[in-house]
């Protein structure tokens, strides 16, 4: 079951929290992944297994629709699962600062917790999380710059946010966490049209959205196939 | 003083005239009230009271208070006396009004409601009101008078945009799309060119969701659609939630047929977010390809070339290609880089193609993996040959070849033995081939490599439960939590919301409570001893074991209403959200949450509490039946009392004592926990009632017809002796699955023994379900019924397909008499034959005896 | 990716059951969870320790011990390695050169000029290892230094200076 990343809705929280409580050691109540949902709706992503990708060749919209959206009951109580074939591997959780003791002249964004599960490492997933909602604070929300928190010994997590992503240190926090561990502080400024998730990519060519890609498929993409 | 009181009524003007002290000195405890000092507040409504003991606006005042300093049982008191003086006296608006306070602040949400507007029918002016009714319907799903509420507080204050959007909302939970429309315009037009930069969001959101609105109102009508596709461009440049915006676009497309259009905006989508499966499946549809193999390999072959880095590209041509070699190929190209870049969930990923077509896939998989496992050296490419160790015991687990498996996983082990992942699917091996123990000490080697992982920690934790370790299980999941001044993290998991860790911890209590219950029960089978020794020992153990068997009994119902309790929470963490939202302008996430709340007591781990929970409500049910006494027992601590033993039993009882104690201070879920051993849930008197009122009657009010449990249903109606429900039950179960489903057999089976040999169900109910029974299966040997020597074993199983497992279970469970009991474990261990030897000591242990 | 593929990090209590994994697994003698303990206890500066990763895979690990004169027991100063293993599959790739590159540094740092260890007579590769890496046999062999082996009870001191 391949993994998909979707912009999370309140379907997902439960699992959203699920998730933190098995990986993290940072949790929450679930009415504050509530406020999150409710207050930034286009902020958060979930990375999820997709298990309809056989469906029937013919399914039509609805049916589709129908399926992604299927019941939640058969899911044999395992809270990982959003619904039957969807179980819940990652997520990050955004917002806006939105703390009226530490004004801010540009708008910021936040992400308040990411995680991905130990046995889905190592695919881009936390990447391609953190993309999306980059991309997403800086579009929807205007943010003009984003901070984060991480542990100072989570060296796959510094990795991820100071090499690929490109955030900057700001400062260490002493005993930020409750266990006494320091946090480095960090942030990026973002650039919408920088932001856009398909510059990282790396593509051969880029769709230029417009061509006829039937057409153009039938002429050489077939060819190819059949060659 | 008396200057003072002439002083009074000149500085009032006039507003005072005609209240009384009594009314002025409320007005200020009213004050104090809502300044949060409720003390202050208590010691003048006490002096009102002093004065005139009948007064209802202090009444409830001083239940409010007393609610707000934590003495809720005064509080319900003085609010009862209140009640009962509005009802022989006539009401006041500010009494209503403080009663609706309460009784929202108790989360009764219709009678605050009830209140609230007992308040304005006598005569409130406090307009606020309706906007604290709005909140209360909402969260009672009572569309009707919600739309009253919001209406009437728009009407009052128009000057913000909440209320319009609040009103446009309602009008659309009522059906009334154009209503709700043209609220919406009528603000935007309000608004035109005064909205500043700080409002452009909720704008966007508003804008959206006035399109939402259109988009529905439009069905599948042509010219109307045409209409939102409009709106839709109109609006595009102040709508900030692009996704939402192009989705709906490509949706209108679709409805109108113009599939190039929206192909093209699939594409745009695909480009935003290119590893979300649905844009791609949506692509298809709109070339209209689905059918088409070769095409369909072109496209994604198209597509990797734009998003070399996205995951469907890759994968989705793997679900169609027929031919056995090209799919070689491509599953190869696939799963191979997986391998040597070290990606745990490789075969994860390709999971759901065996599913599909085991045979084939899992075939094909396994030659190219093993080709690739040869040719590597274990030293040259230790990673990949470790991972494709670790793919292959996935491989060899999924098709249940539990050695090869275990031979796979330890070659990996051997070779790389500070991976944590391997110990972990070590331990899954360990588990399904029933070795519980093992499987949880084999995961804890692997959490000692890595203390910091709490993904490790959490599957240790599971581990362990699942073997019934739970002492060992709260200790590993103490680590992570906050356990300041409590013996250990459960407390803490309870407080925030662990379901997770609860449900596991029900379970395995329930498993030793059926453990100890049988152990209990071979103890009390045993003749007496001779010797006086002997005696000792033995009554002991009856003891200890009595002990056991309640506390485990108690702890695991306990637990599942702990999870009971969170979904209640989470029901009502919704209030807030009914005015918070429309501040926030987010209209169209909140109807998201309005939807999902009407569903909380049908998601997943509330329903596997209430099904958990069902099990031991129902034992304890039949037990009771049998034994047709109830309980004398209301406390454990009745064990202890050895009152006029002798001096060593004196001693044993103390020690008992102390035992009860030490455990309840390991097992209290809350702070203040007054039954931390679940006592009051195993000394039930009304089992069945306590199921309805913790868990079945929330899951029945919102289950649909499609996610209701009908085996459930039907055994918990077959004990409430509701036989004509009980069809019902055995019908929808066979519109769903055939009739001749084994599992509408053993229901059908469960229910004629219950028409026979019950005595407490009257003849015209039997006859009734009877009845019904004929109308749906025409084939049963009704006649047989008063017939000793019929054999309704062998009649259930020629009539009904398989049997299955689960169907014998039922009959097992349900104690029939017209099957004798051993010929049906008979069955069941016949059956258990072709389980895997997880499921079968699972059986064994918990459900056969 | 910018990251090397053989790295060293230091070794904390959360992943010393790491640390002590490969020991005992490479080594021929077993050590009591007290030994990997001692380094977390306070006032042992004198020792240190270090993972080699290979990858995101801890493989080789590392415990030396620095004896200066101050101390005057019966041991030359120097540093002395107590562990030092690799996990056979991913030998020769590196991560025990590190290692070692890593004592020489705390060596140099703690003003020391001499490296010791201990090898069983009969760990052929090993003994060439450290010749490879400059290390030289010194004084006679040690009869029965290893008590609980299942490998040869005799030793052989090497020792490099820096």
């Amino acid at each position: 079951m391949p993994v998909t990343i979707r912009r999370a809705t309140i379907e997902d929280m439960l699992c959203m929290q699920n998730a933190n409580l098995n990986n993290l050691p940072e949790n929450y109540l679930f009415k504050y992944y509530m406020y999150h949902i409710l207050s930034w709706p286009e902020a958060s992503f979930v990375a999820t297994t997709t298990d309809d990708v056989g469906g029937p060749a013919d399914a039509t919209l609805e049916e589709l629709a129908a399926c992604c959206e299927g019941p939640v009951s058969a899911t044999k109580g395992d809270p990982c699962y959003v619904r039957s074939g969807e179980k819940l591997v990652g997520y990050v959780l955004a917002k806006m600062n939105d703390d009226p003791s530490q004004p801010s002249e540009a708008l910021t964004g936040h992400i308040t917790s990411l995680s991905v599960m130990r046995t889905y490492r190592r695919m881009g997933v936390a990447e391609k999380l953190m993309r999306q909602a980059l991309f997403a604070l800086s579009e929807v929300y205007r943010a003009e710059q984003v901070s984060l928190h991480v542990r100072q010994s989570n060296r796959a997590a510094l990795h991820l946010y100071r090499d690929t992503l490109e955030f900057e240190v700001l400062k260490v926090e002493k005993s930020y966490y409750q266990d006494g561990e320091d946090a480095y502080a960090m942030k990026k400024t973002l650039d919408t049209e920088a932001l856009q998730p398909a510059n990282f990519q790396r593509g051969a060519e880029q769709d230029d959205l417009d061509s006829d890609l039937l057409e153009d498929l039938v002429r050489e993409g077939v060819a190819e196939v059949e060659a | 003083m008396s200057r003072r009181k002439g002083a009074l009524p000149l500085k009032a003007n006039g507003s005072a005239v005609g209240r009384s002290k009594e009314d002025n000195n409320l007005i200020e405890a009213l004050k104090l009230y809502e300044s949060k000092t409720y003390k202050k507040s208590l010691k003048l409504v006490d002096a009102i009271l002093k004065k005139n003991s009948q007064h209802i606006d202090s009444l409830a005042l001083k239940g409010l208070n007393l609610y707000c300093t934590g003495q809720k049982e005064d509080a319900a008191n003085y609010v009862q006396k209140a009640i009962a003086r509005i009802e022989s006296s006539g009401a006041s608006p500010i009494g209503c009004h403080i009663l609706g306070i309460y009784m929202r602040n108790e989360k009764r949400y219709s009678e605050a409601a009830k209140w609230f507007q007992s308040s304005l029918d006598n005569g409130s002016t406090n307009k606020q009101i309706y906007r604290d009714l709005a909140t209360l319907y909402s969260q009672e799903h009572d569309y009707k008078n919600l739309l009253k509420a919001r209406k009437l507080y728009w009407e009052e204050f128009m000057g913000y945009r909440a209320n319009w959007t609040s009103l446009a909302i309602a009008h659309e939970l009522n059906g009334q799309l154009d209503e709700s429309a043209n609220v919406l315009t009528k603000f935007e037009e309000l608004a035109k060119g005064k909205l500043g930069e700080s409002e452009a969001y909720e704008h966007n959101e508003c804008l959206m969701y006035k399109n939402d609105v259109l988009y529905k109102a439009a069905g599948a009508d042509h010219e109307k659609l045409k209409g939102v596709l409009k709106h839709l461009d109109e609006i595009e440049p102040d709508v900030f939630d692009k996704y939402g915006w192009l989705e709906r676009r490509a949706a209108i497309f679709m409805k109108l047929n113009q599939k190039g259009d929206a192909s093209k905006i699939y594409r745009t989508l695909i480009k935003r977010n290119p590893d979300n499966f649905k844009y791609y499946k949506l692509l298809e549809i709109a070339l209209g390809i689905q059918r088409d193999a070769k095409l369909r390999l072109a496209l994604y072959k198209k597509l990797e070339s734009f998003y070399p880095r996205a995951e469907p590209p890759k994968f989705i041509p793997l679900t169609f290609i027929e031919d056995n070699s090209c799919f070689a190929e491509s599953l190869s190209s696939y799963i191979l880089p997986q391998l040597k870049r070290g990606v745990p969930a490789t075969f994860n990923n390709i999971k759901t193609l065996y599913k599909k077509d085991v045979m084939r896939n899992s075939a094909i998989a396994e030659e190219i993996v093993l080709k690739y496992f040869d040719s590597i050296n274990p030293k040259e490419a230790p990673i990949p040959y470790v991972w494709t160790c670790y793919f292959m015991c996935q491989h060899y687990l999924y098709l249940k070849s539990f050695q090869k498996a275990r031979e796979y996983i330890e070659l990996a082990l051997a070779h790389t033995p500070t991976l944590v992942e391997l110990y972990i699917l070590k331990a899954r091996v360990l588990k399904h081939t029933g070795l519980l123990a093992e499987a949880a000490e084999t995961i804890n080697e692997g959490r000692k490599l890595d203390l910091q992982d709490r993904f490790i920690n959490t599957k240790t934790v599971k581990y362990y439960l699942r073997a019934n370790m739970v002492e060992k299980a709260v200790e590993v999941v103490s680590i992570f939590t906050k356990n300041d001044g409590a013996a250990n993290g459960v407390m803490d998991l309870h407080l925030m919301e662990a379901s997770w860790f609860i449900a596991e911890q029900a379970d395995a209590y329930f498993r030793l409570y059926l453990e100890k219950k049988r152990l209990l029960h071979d103890e009390k089978s045993m003749e007496v001893p001779e010797d006086e020794e002997s005696q000792e020992s033995h009554a002991r153990h009856i003891r200890d074991l009595t002990y056991e068997t309640t506390k485990f009994g108690g702890l695991a119902l306990k637990r599942w209403d702990a999870i009971s309790k969170f979904y209640k929470q989470f029901e009502d963490d919704q209030l807030d959200f009914h005015s918070y939202c429309m501040r926030k302008g987010v209209p169209r996430a909140y109807l998201e949450m309005f939807q999902w709340g009407k569903t909380v007591y049908t998601l997943p781990m509330f329903v596997r509490a209430m099904k958990g929970a069902a099990r031991m409500y129902f034992i304890l049910n039949d037990e009771m039946k049998a034994s047709s006494t109830t309980p004398e027992d209301d406390a454990i601590g009745e064990l202890v009392g050895a009152k006029k033993g002798n001096k060593k039993t004196k001693k044993e009882a103390a020690a008992i004592k102390k035992r009860i104690e030490e455990d309840k201070k390991t097992v209290a879920a809350y702070e203040k926990d007054e039954d931390p051993l679940g006592e009051a849930y195993i000394f039930t008197k009304a089992p069945m009632q306590d199921f309805y009122n913790k868990f079945y009657r929330r899951f029945s009010e919102e289950a649909t017809e499609s996610s209701k449990d009908y085996i459930l249903d039907f055994e918990y109606h077959i004990r409430c002796g509701k036989l004509a429900l009980c069809v019902g039950a055995i019908s929808k179960y066979a519109d769903m699955f055939g009739k001749k489903d084994s599992i509408v057999g053993a229901m059908t089976l469960c229910l004629l023994d219950k028409i026979k040999f019950s005595n407490e169900i009257d003849e015209v109910t039997k006859k009734i379900a009877i009845k019904g029974l004929e109308r749906l299966l025409s084939e049963l040997p009704l006649k047989q019924l008063d017939e000793e020597a019929f054999d309704w074993l062998s009649f259930f199983q020629q009539e009904f397909e398989g049997p299955s497992l689960e169907s014998l279970l039922l009959i097992h469970r349900s104690s029939v008499k017209i099957i004798s009991a051993e010929n049906i474990k008979q069955q069941v261990i016949e059956k258990l034959r072709e389980e895997e030897p997880a499921v079968q000591s699972s059986v064994l242990n918990y459900q056969l005896n | 990716m910018s990251r090397n593929l053989v790295n060293l990090d230091n070794v904390y209590s959360n992943n010393v059951g790491t640390f002590q994994k490969i020991a005992n697994t490479v080594l021929n003698v077993t050590y009591p969870d007290k030994f990997f303990q001692e380094q977390f206890d306070g006032g042992k500066e004198t020792l240190f320790a270090q993972l080699g990763y290979y990858g995101e895979v801890a493989v080789g690990a590392v415990r030396a011990q620095l004896i200066s004169n101050k101390n005057g027991g019966v041991k030359a100063s120097g540093v002395y390695i107590q562990i030092f293993a690799v996990l056979e599959n991913y030998r020769g790739k590196g991560v025990g050169s590190q290692l070692l590159k890593f004592v020489e540094e705390q060596c140099k740092a703690h003003f020391q000029h001499n490296i010791y260890v201990h090898v069983a007579v009969d760990n052929e590769k090993g003994i060439q290892w450290y010749q490879r890496k400059g290390f030289e046999q010194e004084g006679e062999v040690l009869k029965n230094y290893y008590k609980d082996t299942t490998g040869a009870p005799d030793a052989l001191i090497l020792k490099k200076s820096l």
